[in-house]
């Protein structure tokens, strides 16, 4: 037919891109190659971003940064742990340690011992950020909450 | 008097707080608070009853379009006006009382 060109199988071939095979805790999985940003890597291969994710060198696991690139050819073996070290919160002027990384609001109240009768506000630079239940934040470290119970009304 | 731990956890949300007396009334007052979407603005909390509100705070200029009822104060030898809100408890912990007072002009 005129006007589209005509490649050969040869070429249309190298235009494919098979998925390769990967290891992650023991486990085998089949991946595009290429390269990856770490936090996105972990969740195409189902590591909650909360675990540090490493990767084998020479028989040694390297921890993977999260804003890392790297590239996936085939083979690579990968390993996902708990973060061993826990930061510090305070929560009503009270220190807490936690785990970094992503949480429910209702889920870190309880941690936190918070009733869930109360309501939780952020202190992020000096002002206050209400915070609802369902919504989800990120522990770094260093973060201060306050709780409360929610009082006061327009009065007539 | 308040605590000096409750005094110290105020300070998380504004550096600058302190404690005032008028009278036989306590003041706290928070330069520069920063109010949410409204900028900063001095204000000055009142956590006991005063006026026939059980607690209160008071702001260095209104916030159009939030709170009812807004009257003017002379406190401290200084010009404040507030809104009406009230039965924010006063056995609350400082912060849980201008926690409270600041969601109303949310």
């Amino acid at each position: 037919m005129e006007g589209i060109p005509n490649r050969s199988n040869e070429e249309q071939n190298t235009e494919e891109v098979h998925k390769v095979e990967i290891t992650v805790n023991s486990v085998r999985h089949h991946v595009f190659p290429g390269a990856y940003i770490v936090s996105t890597f972990k969740e195409i291969i189902g590591v909650p971003e909360s675990d540090i994710l490493e990767e084998s060198h020479d028989e040694h696991f390297k921890p993977l940064n999260e804003d890392e690139k790297i590239e996936v050819e085939g083979g690579e073996v990968f390993r996902a742990v708990l973060r061993e070290h826990e930061v510090e919160v305070t929560v009503d002027n009270k220190k807490h340690h936690v785990f970094p990384g992503p949480y429910v609001v209702s889920t870190f109240k309880e941690i936190v011992k918070v009733p869930a009768a109360k309501v939780l506000e952020e202190a992020v630079n000096g002002e206050l950020k209400l915070l609802d239940d369902s919504q989800t934040i990120t522990i770094q470290g260093a973060e201060v909450f306050i709780s409360h119970v929610r009082t006061g009304g327009s009065s007539k | 008097m308040r605590s000096p731990d409750e005094l110290e956890e105020l300070t998380l949300i504004c550096p600058g707080a302190l404690e005032m007396k008028e009278g036989d009334v306590v003041f706290i007052l928070l330069p520069s608070l920063k109010v949410s979407g409204h900028g900063k603005i001095d204000a000055l909390l009142c956590p006991q009853a005063r006026d026939g509100y059980t607690t209160r705070l008071f702001l260095a200029r209104q916030i159009p379009g939030h709170g009812n009822n807004w009257t003017s104060h002379r406190i401290l030898d200084r010009a404040w006006v507030t809104w009406s809100w009230n039965n924010v408890p006063a056995d609350l912990r400082l912060v849980e009382i201008l926690a409270n007072h600041l969601s109303a002009l949310r």
